[in-house]
This record gives C-alpha cells, structure tokens and sequence, in this order.
C-alpha cells in the first residue's frame, strides 16, 4: 500500500466515522454514538469530516493521475470500501463497549418466546452487539423448541 | 465555440491564486467523488423508522448502482467516440494532470450528476446541494482546461439518465433490495 493509497484509506475511514455520527445522531440511533448526546455528536461529525479534508487536500498534492501513483476508478471505489467499512465496524464494536451500561433494557423478554425486533430501529435502545446477542439468544430457544418433541415453536 | 469558452475560461488561471487552490480541490479525483458516496453511506444510517431507513437504503443502493451505470455508458461512448483533450489543440494552462483517454463525455459530470439524481429524487435540498457540487466539478474541469463544455453537460445528462434508469430498474426488481435489507435487518446492519 503506497502512502497515497495509506492517506486516501485514513480520509474515507475519518470521514466515514463523522458521517455514522452525524445520521446516527439524526436518527436517534443513541446505541450507535460515541458520545450519548446527539446535538454534540453532528457538530463533531461535522467536525471531523471538515478536518480530515482540510487535512486531506492541504497536506500534499492530490491530483496525481493513476499513471503515476493516484488511484483510477475501480481503485479508488475499492479503498473507498475498505476505509468506510472498518470505520463501520469500529463505530459497532467501540459503541457497543461504550454504552455497555446503557441498553440493557431493551424492552424485549427472551422468556416471552418472541423473536427481537429487526433493523437498525432497535438501536435507538440498545447497542449494535446486545442487539446481536439478543438475536442469538432467540435463535438459540428457537432451535431448542423446534428440537423438543412437545414444542408448539415461537410465536414471531 | 466550445474551444472558445474553454480558452475564456481558462484564461482567468493564475489571476486569483486562492480561487485557483479551490478549483484544484474542487477538480479532484478524491472530493466530490468521496463527498457524494459519504452521502449515500449517511442515507444508509438515516430514517426515523425502519420504513424511511428501508426507503433511504434503497436511495443509497441506487445511487452507487447509478455510478456505476454512469461510468459504463462513458466507457463505452470514450471508445466509440474519441476527442482530444482541449489542451492538446489550445493554448492553456492546465489546473490538473493532462489525461490521455478521450475528452468526451466528461467521467466526472456522469458520476456527480448521477449522484446527485438519485438523491434528489428523495430528498430535495441535499439532491440540490449535490447538484451544486457536480456542477462545479465539471465547471472546474472546464476551468482546469480538461474538458470542452460539451463534454460535461453530454456526461451530466448521462449522469442523470443513468440514475433515471436505476431507479426505474429497482422498482422493476424490487424483490432483491428487499431481499438483501430483510437479512441485513436481521443483523441490524440495516
């Protein structure tokens, strides 16, 4: 990976980190915030994405032709990926540890037999890996009612 | 005539160095182009419901899908039609690197204006703001003595016709983004 390559990974990672705030925010997704407070969170997302193209652009030349080590087309969409989906990943796996005190109510009963709610929807209650967890858990009593003779399966 | 409003242009290069960083910027492989898909990736989180969210995920799919559209029909009309790029047959001062392949149509209105057609048809203010910012790409292109104004409003209306085809395609096949958000849902990744 060439330094260009390197820099242009950092910017779609920066910037895709600042965005998930910013819509999280919006949205209401509080399980989805570094910082629980939405107001805060789109002013830094804000922040963020400004300053990393700030950085971006005034750190060195940018326009360098594919020919000469910039990035063609395809290049350019697949480190553009690789950036925004670790920053994804961070942004569920680092809230989830953050908030791990926050959302443990999630207004599901694993005992009612009822399958979790689905979508991001549920994150405004709780973190992307309780929600995970949640799932599995009823993944699990599924198959162990659907295993028992008696069962009559989950209500869905 | 075209030559002539490129030469115009491109005569202001030099005159107003800070204007001339900001077009550098603006022209640029790596603003617009990541700006636009930061859009779609915010549009992938955005909704007040999981039926908004589901109706904004299916905006973001069809504008990456619009991108990649645009950039097909460029490709295949570069090839078909070859023209040179206005420095090599004028007298200019070039804000950007010198491209090789063929002028027309201008890769970069195509993907900005499909872009900003995908977004535009839900949500209007930032469709505009999106519009905005593809017209100064190619402006800046122009203004960098990098393509003929034709170039960039045959690459604009592409652009936006390959969002009109996406979109019209996703209504056609709506069972497959449905599909596709029904198993991310499950993992709440939608």
């Amino acid at each position: 990976m060439t330094a260009f390559i390197f820099d242009y990974v950092v910017l779609a990672f920066v910037c895709t980190l600042g965005v998930v705030q910013i819509a999280a925010a919006r949205s209401g997704l509080l399980g989805l915030l570094f910082v629980r407070r939405p107001r805060l969170s789109i002013y830094a997302g804000g922040a963020v994405v400004v300053g990393a193209f700030t950085c971006y652009f005034a750190s060195a030349p940018r326009n360098v032709p594919d020919t000469a080590g910039g990035l063609d087309g395809v290049d350019q969409t697949l480190w553009l990926a690789v950036g925004a989906a670790l920053a994804i990943a961070l942004t569920f796996l680092v809230t989830s540890v953050l908030n791990h005190r926050w959302g443990a109510d999630t207004g599901w009963d694993p005992a009612a037999g009822t399958w979790p709610p689905g979508g991001m929807t549920w994150l405004e209650r709780t973190t992307f890996l309780r929600a995970l967890w949640a799932r599995y858990t009823a993944v699990r009593a599924h198959r162990r009612l659907a295993e028992s003779p008696t069962s009559a399966g989950m209500v869905c | 005539m075209d030559g002539a409003i490129v030469r115009w242009l491109n005569d202001g290069v030099g005159r107003f160095t800070l204007f001339d960083r900001f077009m550098e910027a603006m022209v640029s492989d790596y603003l617009v182009p990541l700006f636009g898909s930061l859009v779609l990736i915010g549009l992938w989180f955005y909704g007040t419901d999981n039926a908004s969210r589901a109706a904004n995920q299916v905006t973001a799919a069809i504008g990456i899908g619009s991108i990649g559209g645009a950039n097909l029909i460029v490709a295949i009309v570069n090839a078909l039609v070859w023209r040179p790029r206005p420095a090599l047959d004028n007298d200019l001062t070039l804000l950007f690197y010198g491209p090789t392949d063929s002028s027309f149509p201008s890769n970069a209105a195509g993907v900005g204006f499909a872009v900003a057609t995908a977004v535009f048809l839900r949500y209007r203010r930032i469709g505009l703001s999106l519009y905005a910012l593809a017209f100064l790409w190619g402006f800046g292109r122009v203004y960098a003595g990098v393509h003929y104004p034709s170039d960039v409003i045959v690459g604009a209306l592409i652009g936006v016709a390959a969002a009109f085809i996406l979109t019209g395609l996703f209504r056609l096949l709506t069972i497959i983004p449905r599909y596709i958000q029904m198993v991310a849902r499950w993992v709440y990744l939608a």
